[in-house]
C-alpha cells in the first residue's frame, strides 16, 4: 500500500509539472527586449479581445536629439514581432531666413541638446512618465529629458455598429536650438501607425523677429520591415486623367537610389515592402510613408530640392561628401546610383514649417538706437508642427482592432 | 578609410583576448547585462575616446591639432537577416562607438572615427569637412567651441558696451551658421551666431563669431 501511495504521489507530481508546462503558451512570448529598462518603452493595446503591441528603445543622441532604435510591432499576442524601424533619427534642421542674409541660414542640429523636462511638461496626472536616458554630452544640466505618455488619438473607426477610440504610446523631448525649442516626438499607435513629428516653439529670433523663415526638418528612417534585407521601395501616386471620370493610381517600384518630389495633387507616398513577409492573404507586408505637411520648400541649397530620398544602407558615401554617416544632409552627394531593390534601404524625409511671423509671436521694443539694451524682443511662438506617418500596408490580415 | 587590423593599436591576438574576456564577463545571476541598444556607458565613451586618441591614423588626420569630441554615440552593426528574431542575435551583435572630433585651432575640420568596443580597435577613420567646396559646417560643435565663442563676445569692447561690464544677467545662446556667401565674414568658416537673453527678453543685437579668425562682429536687428 505504501508503495502504491508513493507511486500515486509521484504520478500526481509529474502530472502537475506537465500541467504547468501546458499553462505557458509558447506562442505568447513577450517581444524581444533589445535594451535595458532605462531606454525601453513598450505598450500593449487591447480592444474586444484583440491585442496589439509596440516595443521600442529610445536614445538621447546628444547633439542629434531624440532617436529610436529597434521599433517592433506585432498584430496579436500570438504573432511574432515585426521590426519596422532599425533606427529613426532627426538628421538635420535647416532654418533659412527669407531676407537674403546669407549668414541667417542655420543648421540647428550642429549644436544643442535635449533640455531637462519637469512634471509640468509631463504630468503624471495625464499619464506622463519622465524618463532618464543617459545623456552623452558632457557638462549638460542633469534631469530627465524624455517624456513617455499614453495619449488618446480620438476616433479610430466608426461604423454602423460601433466605434473604437484609439490611443498611442508617445516619446518626446525638447531640443534647445538657441532661441528656438524643437519638440522631437515619436508616437506608436495601437493600429500599427508610427508617427514622427517636429514642433517649433520658443522665441522668434530677436534680430529679425518679423522676417519669415522656414524650419526644414530632415528625418533619417532606417526601415527594416521584418528584417534588414529584402526590402524594396515604391512611389505611390495618384493622377487625374481629366477624361471619362477616370483617375490613375500607381505604385512605381524604385530601382536605384535617388531623390523624389512630393507632389500634393499626386498624393505622393513612399511604400517600403518586405520581399519575404506576407500576411495571411499572401500580400507583401510593408509601411507607407505619408507626409504630414502644409507645403514644400525648395531653397537654394540643393539638398532641399527633394522631399523624399531612398538610399542603400551604406555609410561609405559619406566620406566622399565630407559628411558624417547618419548625420549628413548632403543627400545629392550621398546618393550613388546603387540598386535599392531587394535590399536594405534607408528613407530620408524632409518636412518644412513655414513661419510667417504674426503678433501672436510676441512684440519688439525699439528704443534709443545708441543704447542696444533698449532694443529688445519678447514673446513666445506657439508650436507649429510638421512630420510624417508610417502606415501599415498589408501588415494585418484585415481591419485592426475591429468588432 | 578602412583600418587594417594589423594597423590597430591593439593587435589581433590581444583583441581576441579582449573579446574572449568580454564574452567571459557575461553577467552573473542578478546582474544587469548590457543589451544591444543600450547607450554607451560613461566608461565606454572614455575608452572609445582613449582608443581613438591613441590611434596613429586618427593622430595623422588631426595633424597634431587640439581637438574635442563633438559627438559620440553607439553604432550597432546589423545582424544577418536570416529570418530569426532580433533577440536571437542579441549576444553577437557587437558594440561600436562613432566619434566626431572637432579641431579647436586654425582652419577647421573634423575627424570621424568608428571604434569596435569589443575588439578594442579602430575600424574606420575619415576626415570630415574642411574642404574648399563646403567648409566644415557639417561637423557638430564641441562644447568648448561654443564656450570660446561666448568668451570672445564677452571679452570684446563691443560686447562690454552692449551687455555691460560685467554683463548683467545675460544668457548667451548659440546657433550654428551654414557656409554663407562669398564676401561674408562667415563664408566657409567655423561660425556661430550668439544671441542674448535675459529671462524672456532677447536683445535685438546679435554677434557673429568666426572661430577660425577669432573675429566678433555685432549687428543690430532689423524688421
Amino acid at each position: 500500500m505504501r508503495r502504491l501511495m508513493r507511486t500515486l504521489a509521484i504520478a500526481a507530481l509529474l502530472l502537475s509539472v506537465a500541467s504547468c508546462k501546458v499553462v505557458v503558451n509558447p506562442t505568447t512570448q513577450p517581444l524581444p527586449v533589445m535594451c535595458s529598462n532605462s531606454s525601453f518603452a513598450s505598450q500593449t493595446f487591447s480592444h474586444a479581445g484583440q491585442q496589439t503591441e509596440w516595443s521600442v528603445c529610445f536614445k538621447d543622441l546628444g547633439i542629434q536629439g531624440l532617436g529610436i532604435s529597434g521599433a517592433v510591432f506585432r498584430t496579436s499576442p500570438t504573432a511574432p514581432g515585426m521590426t519596422v524601424l532599425w533606427e529613426g533619427r532627426f538628421a538635420d534642421v535647416f532654418v533659412p531666413y527669407h531676407n537674403g542674409d546669407p549668414d541667417f541660414r542655420f543648421h540647428d542640429l550642429k549644436w544643442g541638446y535635449l533640455i531637462p523636462l519637469t512634471t509640468a511638461d509631463c504630468p503624471a496626472s495625464e499619464g506622463g512618465t519622465l524618463r532618464h536616458a543617459p545623456n552623452p554630452t558632457p557638462g549638460q544640466p542633469p534631469g530627465p529629458r524624455i517624456c513617455q505618455e499614453i495619449r488618446p488619438t480620438g476616433v479610430a473607426w466608426r461604423d454602423a455598429m460601433g466605434v473604437r477610440r484609439g490611443s498611442e504610446l508617445v516619446l518626446w523631448g525638447v531640443y534647445d536650438m538657441g532661441n528656438y525649442k524643437m519638440i522631437m516626438e515619436w508616437s506608436f499607435r495601437d493600429d500599427g501607425v508610427l508617427q514622427g513629428r517636429a514642433g517649433a516653439t520658443g522665441h522668434n529670433t530677436a534680430t529679425y523677429p518679423w522676417v519669415a523663415h522656414m524650419h526644414n526638418v530632415l528625418w533619417r528612417l532606417d526601415m527594416d520591415i521584418a528584417g534588414s534585407n529584402h526590402d524594396g521601395a515604391a512611389l505611390m501616386t495618384h493622377g487625374e486623367t481629366g477624361a471619362n471620370y477616370i483617375a490613375t493610381d500607381a505604385v512605381q517600384p524604385i530601382a536605384f537610389e535617388g531623390g523624389f518630389t512630393w507632389d500634393a495633387p499626386q498624393f505622393t507616398g513612399l511604400l517600403v515592402e518586405d520581399g519575404v513577409r506576407k500576411n495571411l492573404r499572401a500580400h507583401a507586408s510593408g509601411y507607407t510613408l505619408m507626409p504630414i505637411r502644409s507645403g514644400t520648400a525648395y531653397h537654394q541649397e540643393t539638398f532641399t530640392h527633394r522631399s523624399l530620398w531612398v538610399t542603400l544602407y551604406n555609410h561609405d558615401n559619406a566620406a566622399n561628401c565630407g559628411g558624417i554617416p547618419e548625420q549628413t544632409f548632403e543627400l545629392p552627394c550621398y546618393v550613388n546610383n546603387q540598386m535599392v531593390a531587394d535590399a536594405d534601404v534607408v528613407v530620408w524625409y524632409m518636412g518644412s514649417l513655414h513661419h510667417h511671423p504674426r503678433d501672436e509671436d510676441g512684440v519688439s521694443y525699439e528704443g534709443n538706437p545708441n543704447t542696444p539694451a533698449d532694443n529688445t524682443f519678447t514673446g513666445v511662438t506657439p508650436v507649429m508642427w510638421t512630420g510624417f506617418m508610417l502606415m501599415p500596408h498589408n501588415v494585418f490580415d484585415t481591419s485592426p482592432l475591429w468588432q | 578609410m578602412n583600418i587594417p587590423q594589423s594597423g590597430s593599436r591593439i593587435g589581433p591576438a590581444a583583441a581576441r583576448l579582449l573579446l574572449l574576456a568580454t564574452v567571459a564577463a557575461a553577467p552573473l545571476h542578478g546582474q544587469q547585462r548590457t543589451l544591444p541598444f543600450d547607450p554607451l556607458t560613461p566608461g565606454e565613451r572614455a575608452t572609445a575616446e582613449q582608443l581613438a586618441r591613441g590611434d596613429s591614423s586618427v593622430l595623422r588626420l588631426l595633424e597634431g591639432k587640439a581637438a574635442d569630441i563633438a559627438s559620440i554615440e553607439l553604432f550597432v552593426p546589423k545582424p544577418p537577416d536570416d529570418g530569426k528574431p532580433l533577440s536571437a542575435h542579441a549576444n553577437s551583435m557587437g558594440r561600436r562607438a562613432d566619434l566626431v572630433f572637432s579641431v579647436l585651432d586654425g582652419p577647421h575640420f573634423g575627424v570621424w572615427v568608428r571604434v569596435d568596443m569589443q575588439a578594442g580597435r579602430i575600424l574606420e577613420v575619415q576626415r570630415v569637412g574642411g574642404d574648399a567646396e563646403r567648409g566644415s559646417f557639417q561637423v557638430p560643435f564641441a562644447p568648448r567651441e561654443v564656450e570660446r565663442a561666448g568668451s570672445l563676445v564677452l571679452a570684446s569692447a563691443e560686447g562690454r558696451r552692449r551687455l555691460g561690464d560685467p554683463p548683467q544677467g545675460w544668457v548667451l545662446e548659440y546657433r550654428p551658421i551654414g557656409p554663407g556667401a562669398p564676401g561674408e565674414p562667415c563664408f566657409r568658416s567655423r561660425c556661430v551666431a550668439v544671441l542674448f537673453r535675459r529671462d524672456r527678453t532677447y536683445l535685438r543685437s546679435y554677434a557673429f563669431v568666426n572661430l577660425e579668425t577669432g573675429t566678433v562682429i555685432f549687428q543690430d536687428g532689423a524688421q
